[in-house]
């Protein structure tokens, strides 16, 4: 065979030009995402550097003084507690939802389940929050925690539903009919076959609620209250949370403000970006 | 009186007549295979059967599957009670990717409380994959999940799965058709020495298989069963046309898996 060396060096030419280019645009595409990250982490790390990682993380903020700022403890510690509640009750109500609407195609009411909760999906999150105000808030009289954590159970709610059913949609027809080949009930397929095969995808499913109720911020806005220098003293109780302390500094004047603002970003994308890693590591895909 | 008997069966899909007055029966001691090609209905014959159809919305069966006497059809009939005494094995090796080897044999008995301690488990799990001819070489190693075993091997602890009920009949459909020539042979000689105690209905493709493996053989053509009879009969002098040509053509192309 033989060859033309012109034609292959121009090939060549025109191969690298062409993955050249596609990395190029990649990389434009991508550039918002490092310009964020980098903007967080070189803002964040300055309010963090003067007050030293751990006191970062456990001490009171002190923003009227540039020069100690303090941390975001008691803002980490309202958002620890609203992902526990929050996780609490999103899971125990998504989970059925999911086995419903995936498992119980037939009834009428799994498919309006389904058209209600992607519906839920798309609901403007500030929505949620001034329904929890105009309820719970107003019955207990003052911004608590857990106005908060309903809130953010109702926005990522029907998410994890989705994902849920998506899972279980996954799980191939002939596991399904071998279980029911052996004599079991509905029931019984889901809980001993359908639920484990498809327990990483529901576990990817919880994981991003996870990340989504650390990281929402309007769902709290009328809920919580907003305290970010003591620690929250009660469920029934006004507390604040790291992405609603980053909402409330960065409007207000003064350097310590603002620096306090920006290590909490950093704090809250560490977090988010952690948990996004764990759900995507080693496990597939599952799209909404 | 023949285990299985099915009596004018019709099956719909979506509205679709796939299945057409279908009768035969299955006595105790054989192996009875439909055998047809792709799209005829075969496999569909033996969702119904099983009562597997049930599943499936779209899905419509009229007439009579008599199991021991019994309509499985009948009003008053709870289909899990029909599946438990119906063994089912599937196209493709269907282990439970998330068990051991042994909770897959288990887990029949399990859901139907069929055993009262461990040790019978124990017994009961043992007895079924000696059944199925994979215990010498799985003893070992009981606990491992189930997902790397060899295709030969999955299909194998399949069908011990389904034997672990002691099932009246055992349902297998195309067991052989995603396995190599070594596998297909084991699963084969098992068929042969199962019979004996279970009844088989087996679904093929492949003409040689149910030569090899059936005492009687139905030819299912698009719905229609066509001809029925001791597979010798139905292999040396068809009765029907229609058979002869599909035989031919078939054994001429040397089976062709």
């Amino acid at each position: 065979m033989s060859s033309h060396p012109r034609i292959e060096a121009s090939r060549r030419i025109k191969n690298v030009a062409g993955v050249a280019a596609i990395i190029v645009l990649a990389a434009l595409a991508l550039s918002p995402l490092f310009h964020i990250v980098a903007v967080v982490v070189l803002n964040g790390l300055r309010a963090i550097e003067l007050t030293g990682p751990l006191d970062f993380l456990a001490a009171p903020p002190n923003p009227q003084n540039p020069r100690h700022p303090g941390g975001i403890g008691p803002a980490l510690a309202g958002t620890a507690i609203l992902v526990a509640l929050t996780s609490i009750f999103s899971i125990a109500l998504a989970l059925p939802t999911g086995v419903f609407v995936a498992e119980f195609r037939r009834a009428g009411i799994s498919r309006l389940t389904l058209v209600l909760t992607l519906i839920l999906v798309e609901f403007p999150t500030v929505l949620v929050g001034l329904t929890v105000y105009a309820t719970e808030v107003k019955w207990v009289q003052r911004y608590n925690m857990l106005a908060g954590a309903i809130a953010l159970a109702i926005v990522v709610l029907p998410y994890m539903a989705v994902h849920v059913s998506e899972a279980l949609r996954h799980v191939p027809k002939d596991l399904r009919e071998a279980a029911f080949s052996l004599g079991a009930s509905r029931l019984k397929t889901v809980y001993e076959v359908v639920l484990s095969v498809a327990r990483r995808g529901i576990l990817v499913g919880i994981l991003i609620g996870v990340a989504k109720a650390a990281g929402e911020t309007a769902p709290l806005l009328f809920t919580v209250g907003g305290f970010f220098d003591t620690y929250p003293s009660g469920l029934l109780k006004p507390g604040g949370a790291v992405p609603l302390m980053i909402y409330e500094y960065i409007q207000q004047p003064g350097q310590g403000y603002h620096m306090l603002a920006w290590g909490a970003a950093l704090v809250l994308m560490v977090i988010v970006f952690a948990v996004m890693i764990i759900a995507r590591m080693g496990v597939k895909e599952v799209r909404l | 009186m023949p285990v299985l008997e099915v009596r004018g069966l019709n099956i719909w899909l979506a509205g679709r007549h796939v299945v057409k007055n279908v009768s035969f029966s299955v006595e105790e001691g054989t192996v009875f295979a439909l055998m047809g090609p792709s799209g005829s209905g075969k496999s569909t014959i033996l969702r119904a059967i099983n009562r597997l159809l049930d599943l499936y919305e779209e899905a419509e069966v009229k007439g009579e599957v008599i199991l021991d006497g019994v309509n499985v059809y009948d009003p008053d009939v709870d289909p899990p009670w029909v599946r438990r005494r119906i063994g089912m094995v599937f196209q493709y090796p269907n282990p439970f990717p998330h068990m051991s080897i042994y909770d897959n044999v288990a887990l029949g008995p399990r859901l139907n409380r069929m055993v009262k301690s461990k040790k019978e488990l124990d017994e009961l799990v043992r007895w079924a994959l000696e059944k199925a001819y994979l215990w010498d070489e799985v003893k070992d190693r009981l606990h491992q999940p189930a997902a790397k075993l060899s295709g030969g091997q999955k299909q194998r602890l399949s069908i011990a799965r389904a034997l672990a009920l002691k099932p009246r009949l055992l349902l297998m459909d195309e067991p052989t058709a995603n396995l190599d020539p070594v596998a297909t042979e084991k699963i084969e000689e098992l068929m042969l020495s199962l019979k004996k105690d279970i009844p088989i209905l087996l679904v093929t493709h492949d003409p040689q298989q149910a030569a090899r493996v059936a005492d009687y053989t139905g030819f299912l053509y698009y719905g229609e069963l066509v001809e029925v009879g001791p597979t010798g009969k139905i292999f040396t002098e068809p009765e029907n046309p229609l058979t002869e040509k599909y035989l031919l053509r078939r054994l001429g192309a040397g089976g062709g898996r």
